[in-house]
């Protein structure tokens, strides 16, 4: 009996030891988001300050972070549920239309896992080259295209996970009640994947928020979004770091919070399906 | 045939008078209607996708094909044929980033499952405060890469940052410039990647552990088995599906990395954490050598897909046996 209170002792010293190692740093970067400049790059840690809230103001003003904001939300929501209204009826197809044994089945989800797994910088050259010769650089339109593109793979393989173990005689018996393909899809499947649908909305929204290498190449100045607007804080003449620590949290703060009041959607969705 | 609208079956029948099968010719004409209703599923999907697969095909296959620098007017026009993949694979700056990236993923993603599986199964036990662990937990994974990069680059500051205040009061010397030696630079990266992409793997493991099969832990238990063997030929094995899948999905993710790196340092010093993605966008955007850096896009990402594709249809129950679920 004592060995194993022993060993419930270490093992949750253990895990409260790591969520440590997962928090510290954060709280150091919401405390120097707090500090004065001086205080913030100072050699040794100031421990005792009077918050500078003034960081954030600047950062949201004069950083661009309200305008980098705005326009990453925009960016994040148009692409995500632009995702789900393409990828859904695929995997409605895949599952349900066809049985997911069949080859046409099979044949369109490994292209859709094909494209998933094919690194971005591929398409990063062709994607600039085309979209500036047709005037979608520097504007937030080229880089909602991209990211529908990859909600769409996100969402057809996230529902495809739902859908796989749905019978598929509703369906059929739907069809004999005469409602068409499309009104089956909207009437009897989709209120019972709601979940499936938060979890592609969730994933794809955090997917596209923290997107930065197609950010990096498609918007600037004006359009930049979250992150391009706080890799720009980095300066070669002395970084502001509480002005960029600012940036940052105000930056993570709706993606963190969202996270966490979503988080029971999450794991599955994470795994596309190879978690029950 | 207005005569016959009311009634479908028997406009069928009419159509064919031996009307001892009229489930075909039901089956046949609605097989047309249905057969549009079928191809419409695909429309939403193919509107997105196949415009930009066909910009990577055709806009892929000439910038591969042509010696394109952004910062030459003209040089569009310039042919090479083959001459960008014979320059690729006498690089050594892409030898080079092939091994960071190796480097980067094996070791990386080795240490995230080692340490992700540990504390889900500690965590999958009794230990206090599981729900408010299990939302802290998972904010690294969500937090935007360039912030995590730019906050650790705050914490190795070499004169002002909080590690070398922490290695200093240790008596481990307080001056080190974790990210502009060669030495340390890869391995600090690898680090933050292992701070920021663990807690993906414990969500999910956790999550496959909860949803496992309770009855054989129990006879087990019943049988007299250690906790170590309980885990060892119990647990593990029923949980090695859900493992492969974090296991394949951190690869491929891990693979792409960019943010952290561009963050923290830009594939420097040098090219010592040049990963192909980093030294994919220094040429493209940096030396503009669109042509070429299409290239470099180009073999990484057949290799990735060689090397990964297979395996990662199987597991998605594809092209091959379907695995029980």
């Amino acid at each position: 009996m004592r060995q194993s209170k022993l060993r419930s002792v270490v093992s949750a010293g253990i895990v409260y030891l790591f969520v440590v190692w997962c928090i510290a740093p954060l709280v150091w970067l919401v405390s120097t988001s707090l500090k004065s400049d001086v205080d913030a790059f100072s050699a040794t840690p100031v421990w005792i300050f009077v918050p500078h809230f003034e960081n954030y103001v600047s950062a949201w003003v004069d950083g661009g972070m309200g305008r980098a904001m705005l326009i990453s939300a925009a960016v994040g929501t148009i692409s995500s549920v632009l995702g789900i209204v393409a990828g859904f009826p695929l995997a409605y197809l895949t599952t349900q239309v066809w049985p997911t044994e069949s080859r046409a089945s099979g044949r369109l989800t490994l292209g859709i896992l094909l494209l998933t797994i094919t690194p971005p910088v591929l398409s990063l050259t062709p994607f600039y080259r085309t979209f500036f010769t047709i005037g979608l650089t520097g504007t937030p339109v080229g880089l909602t295209i991209v990211h529908t593109f990859y909600a769409t793979l996100l969402a057809v393989l996230i529902f495809r996970s739902f859908l796989v173990s749905f019978p598929r005689e509703i369906r059929e018996a739907a069809m004999i009640d005469g409602l068409g393909e499309w009104r089956t899809l909207t009437m009897t499947v989709l209120p019972n994947v709601w979940g499936a649908m938060f979890a592609t909305f969730v994933l794809a929204l955090i997917q596209s928020w923290n997107e930065f290498l197609y950010a990096l190449i498609l918007t600037n100045g004006d359009s930049s979004t979250v992150p391009v607007t706080i890799s720009g804080f980095l300066s070669f003449f002395g970084t502001n770091w509480a002005r960029l620590t600012a940036a940052g949290v105000i930056g993570v703060l709706p993606i963190v919070v969202f996270a966490i009041l979503v988080r029971d959607h999450m794991a599955r969705g994470l795994s596309f399906g190879g978690v029950k | 045939m207005p005569d016959q609208l009311a009634s479908p079956p028997t406009a069928a029948r009419a159509a064919a008078p031996r009307a001892s099968a009229p489930a075909i010719p039901r089956w046949k004409r609605r097989g047309v209607r249905d057969r549009i209703a079928r191809a419409t599923l695909l429309l939403p999907a193919a509107a997105v996708l196949v415009p930009l697969l066909a910009i990577i095909v055709v806009q892929g296959a000439i910038l591969v094909t042509h010696g394109e620098n952004l910062s030459r007017p003209g040089s569009e026009k310039r042919f090479l044929g083959w001459g960008n993949f014979v320059r690729a694979f006498a690089d050594p700056t892409l030898l080079g980033s092939i091994r960071v990236t190796v480097i980067y993923v094996i070791v990386g993603v080795g240490i995230e499952m080692l340490i992700g599986v540990g504390i889900a199964l500690l965590l999958n036990g009794r230990v206090p405060g599981k729900g408010v662990i299990r939302a802290l937990v998972l904010i690294p994974m969500v937090l935007t890469p360039v912030v995590a990069g730019l906050m650790w680059r705050l914490l190795l500051d070499p004169t002002s940052g909080f590690i070398n205040y922490l290695l200093g009061v240790l008596g481990l010397g307080n001056e080190h410039a974790f990210l502009s030696s060669t030495m340390t630079a890869l391995p600090t990266v690898i680090m933050v990647e292992i701070w920021q992409n663990t807690p993906f793997v414990i969500i999910i493991v956790l999550a496959g552990l909860e949803s496992l099969d309770q009855s054989p832990l129990e006879a087990a238990q019943i049988d007299g088995a250690s906790r170590w063997q309980t885990l060892r030929h119990v647990t593990l094995p029923m949980l090695s599906p859900v493992i492969t899948v974090v296991l394949l999905l951190r690869i491929i993710d891990a693979v792409k990395t960019f943010a952290l790196i561009n963050t923290m340092t830009q594939g420097g010093p040098g090219t010592s954490t040049l990963a192909i993605s980093s030294y994919v966008y220094r040429t493209g955007f940096q030396t503009f050598d669109i042509g070429y850096s299409t290239t470099l896009g180009l073999i990484v990402s057949v290799a990735m897909v060689i090397l990964l594709f297979p395996t990662a249809g199987r597991l998605m129950g594809l092209g091959g046996r379907k695995a029980a679920s």
